[in-house]
């Protein structure tokens, strides 16, 4: 990967760092194996909970194959990063919309 | 003259069949709107009465009756060969059945519910019993009748699966029971689930695990079961647990329709891809999915299909009328929790509020039984 760019303190460069990264992270996206199988809004309330809901959409896609998930909370975002990691899977991508989170998790 | 295709007679698709005939009633008068339900049951089963006959508290009459008579008369049902659904094409607005006729719809209703799927567990099928098929609550009424002690597994096998709080009823029921009978101190039981806790959502977690304490219930999760020994009488999990087992009792992981997939139009589960506010079926402005057909995170639950069908009824006929108005579903389900034989807690939640589960009672069992008899008098019928 050709792409690089460098941590600065300097308030003026800090912007376009952050826009650098957001380049390069999509780059390393698109350039990955995985496919996304299924999105999942996790945002409401449900009876499986977050965790439940994901626990049934990762049992039935394959190895290599990935789910993106958009979360209501910090906290439900730290329950369900701790379950990903305890099952093997992992968080591919992590991003901030607003107050929502949106995870890639790749099994 | 337009054309409402439901499929699917169950719970969901009978709700929403008799609301659609009560809001469309002039136009069905003069002849504008036909309203058809294809299902090959002819017989509706009330399911979440299926845990009451397993435990031997109703009789199997009880929660069975015929779809024709629960169906408005302006309703056209076809059942059978004619109602078995073998394809949904919904880029050609048709549904085929059995028969080979190709039915055209100007809207569909897709209700075709979520089903048992044994064969994803090795040794479950040989090994379990459920209440949540009406077959399988009879063999289960009699293997727990003959139960004279021991240990009592009950297992949850994937999520999601039709009515999420039922296992917590069976083993609170259960326990009860073996209290009633005089077997308590001879049972042992242990719930087992696949994510940690025994519930999804925190505060019925949190309750329920409560109870369970209070009522020396074992709890072992998560728990996700791999493959059942049925002469051995052991079943296993992912995360290296052995229980051995005198009874198993739990819930099968569920899928949806196998015409859904036959037909292309599901995920890998089969659930059909819904938008979770309109209810409409992803891609397809004309086609509804309504109850445990669909993929969204929300409760497979009676009451799920009851409130889903305000919103379907509203949006189709809006759409009849010329109307631009879509309204949304709020996520909204309301589930009681037996807790034992004579009290019971509930939920109520939608998207944005979590429940709040009062302490269980009495009152709130009669609730439950209450609500279970106005089924097919009330809710069925679409009269609230």
């Amino acid at each position: 990967m050709l792409v690089s760019f460098q941590i600065t303190k300097n308030k003026k460069n800090f912007n376009k760092n952050i826009y650098i990264r957001k380049i390069f992270n999509n780059i390393v996206r698109d350039m990955s194996s995985y496919k996304i199988q299924k999105s999942l809004d996790l945002t409401g309330t449900s009876c499986a909970g977050p965790i439940g809901e994901l626990s049934g959409v990762m049992d039935e896609i394959g190895v290599g194959e990935a789910v993106e998930v958009i979360l209501g909370d910090e906290a439900t975002k730290k329950d369900v990063v701790a379950w990903v990691t305890k099952k093997g899977y992992k968080v591919v991508s992590e991003t901030k919309e607003g107050n929502k989170f949106k995870l890639i998790i790749q099994k | 003259m337009k054309r409402i295709i439901i499929a699917g007679g169950g719970i969901a698709g009978t709700i929403v069949a008799n609301r659609l005939v009560k809001a469309l009633s002039p136009e069905i008068g003069k002849g504008e709107v036909e309203l058809v339900v294809i299902d090959k049951s002819d017989r509706h089963v009330y399911q979440p009465g299926q845990v009451f006959v397993g435990m031997g508290l109703v009789e199997p009459t009880e929660i069975i009756k015929n779809e024709r008579d629960l169906l408005d008369d302006r309703v056209k049902f076809l059942h059978g060969e004619k109602g078995e659904i073998t394809k949904i094409d919904p880029a050609n607005n048709t549904v085929v059945t059995a028969d080979g006729v190709k039915h055209t719809y100007d809207y569909l209703v897709i209700a075709t519910g979520s089903h048992l799927n044994w064969d994803e567990i090795p040794g479950l099928r040989e090994a379990e019993y459920t209440p949540w098929s009406y077959d399988d609550a009879l063999k289960m009424r009699e293997a727990v009748q003959q139960f004279q002690g021991g240990t009592v597994v009950i297992n949850v096998a994937r999520l999601p699966h039709k009515c999420p709080v039922g296992p917590l009823e069976m083993t609170l029921m259960f326990e009860d029971w073996t209290r009633r009978i005089g077997i308590r101190d001879k049972t042992r039981i242990i719930y087992t689930y696949p994510i940690q806790g025994v519930f999804g959502i925190k505060s019925a977690n949190d309750l329920m695990i409560k109870i369970f304490k209070e009522k020396g219930i074992e709890i072992i999760s998560p728990f996700t079961v791999t493959r059942v020994d049925p002469k051995e009488k052991i079943i296993e999990s992912q995360e290296g647990e052995k229980l051995k087992f005198d009874l198993l009792l739990g819930v099968p992981p569920h899928v949806g329709a196998k015409v859904i997939g036959d037909s292309g139009i599901g995920d890998k589960r089969n659930w059909v891809p819904t938008d979770k506010f309109t209810l409409q079926m992803k891609g397809y402005s004309n086609v509804y999915v309504i109850g445990d057909t669909t993929d969204i995170p929300i409760s497979k639950a009676g009451s799920t299909a009851d409130f889903e069908s305000y919103v379907v009824t509203a949006n189709i006929v809006n759409d009849i009328r010329g109307i631009k108005q879509k309204k949304m579903y709020d996520g909204s389900v309301f589930c009681y929790i037996g807790t034992g034989l004579d009290q019971a807690t509930y939920i109520r939640f939608n998207y944005n509020n979590p429940p709040i589960p009062p302490p269980p009672s009495y009152v709130h069992w009669w609730g439950k039984i209450l609500y279970n008899k106005l089924y097919w008098t009330v809710t069925a019928k679409a009269i609230v």
